[in-house]
């Protein structure tokens, strides 16, 4: 093998160690991709008080994100908790027997100017229920997505 | 890795020129930036039973087995979109490598009155493109 050949396969073999570094990041044809998740180390992300019974409360949190092309898969996971800011130590089950004080569900909204190529919004509607004292709810939430960035929460 | 006494350049390159290819096709420009595409349905009216509907939707990719599919929607009374409603789907289990994702969705319009006949737009983002049916 000539110097020449050699310089090539030296080149070669280069390539084709940049190749299986792009693969184990994001193996093509398989199923490994990167996924992200998405959450503060706070104990609470936000808080809303509730006073009036049957009140409700809309609220949309909206994920900026860069390098989604028709949007991202991505999933909200919410957890809350009344009257104590330490959420993660005893959230509200999602499905639990019973009315919990302040009751939460959410989804994801479709409107192309809330959700696009560069962000994504979840509306969630918090309704207190008939019976009780004001409540104030603190929520955490975990964005598991195929793209990370920043969020933010607006009442509307 | 290359053995050297056996290497063909041409073989080797037309080999690194698939990976290339695989990559391109699978990751748009720029890092950590997949194609996912959405789909969207046509509108389904359902009769409501307090404002309850329960339909099964089924999503078929074009050509990508488990194409990691997720249901979204948007609901209409008398034409008009409504935001006071509630939303699970439930993902049934499949056969593997399927082109079909089916879910059992409930949707509740919460509100004192119900509407007995919501209409839904399904929409599903996924890694292919693909027809719904709902």
């Amino acid at each position: 093998m000539d110097r020449k050949t050699d310089n090539w396969v030296s080149q070669i073999k280069r390539l084709k160690q940049e190749i299986d570094g792009f693969k184990s990041t994001q193996f093509i044809g398989a199923d490994s991709l990167i996924a992200y998740k998405t959450y503060t180390n706070d104990s609470f992300d936000y808080q809303t008080t509730l006073t009036s019974p049957n009140q409700v409360r809309y609220l949309r949190l909206t994920l900026q994100h860069q390098t989604a092309t028709d949007g991202i898969l991505s999933e909200l996971k919410l957890f809350y908790r009344m009257d104590s800011s330490n959420v993660m130590d005893l959230p509200v089950p999602k499905h639990t027997f019973g009315q919990p004080a302040i009751f939460v569900r959410w989804y994801k909204e479709m409107d192309d100017s809330l959700t696009n190529g560069t962000q994504t919004s979840w509306r969630i509607r918090v309704i207190k229920n008939a019976d009780g004292d004001p409540y104030t709810a603190y929520f955490k939430f975990f964005i598991d997505g195929t793209d990370t960035g920043q969020w933010s929460i607006s009442v509307i | 890795m290359i053995d050297r006494k056996t290497w063909d350049i041409n073989k080797e390159v037309a080999a690194i020129r698939n990976d290339v290819g695989d990559i391109k096709s699978a990751q748009d420009s720029g890092s950590d930036n997949y194609v996912i595409y959405k789909t969207e349905s046509q509108t389904y009216t359902y009769s409501a039973t307090g404002g309850l509907i329960e339909p099964t939707v089924t999503f078929t990719a074009d050509s990508l087995l488990n194409a990691f599919a997720e249901l979204n929607a948007r609901v209409y009374v008398s034409g008009s979109e409504i935001f006071n409603w509630s939303f699970e789907a439930q993902k049934t289990v499949s056969a593997s490598d399927s082109l079909v994702t089916q879910w059992l969705v409930q949707i509740q319009h919460v509100t004192g009155s119900p509407a007995s006949s919501l209409q839904v737009v399904w929409y599903v983002l996924s890694f292919d493109r693909g027809v719904i049916s709902g």
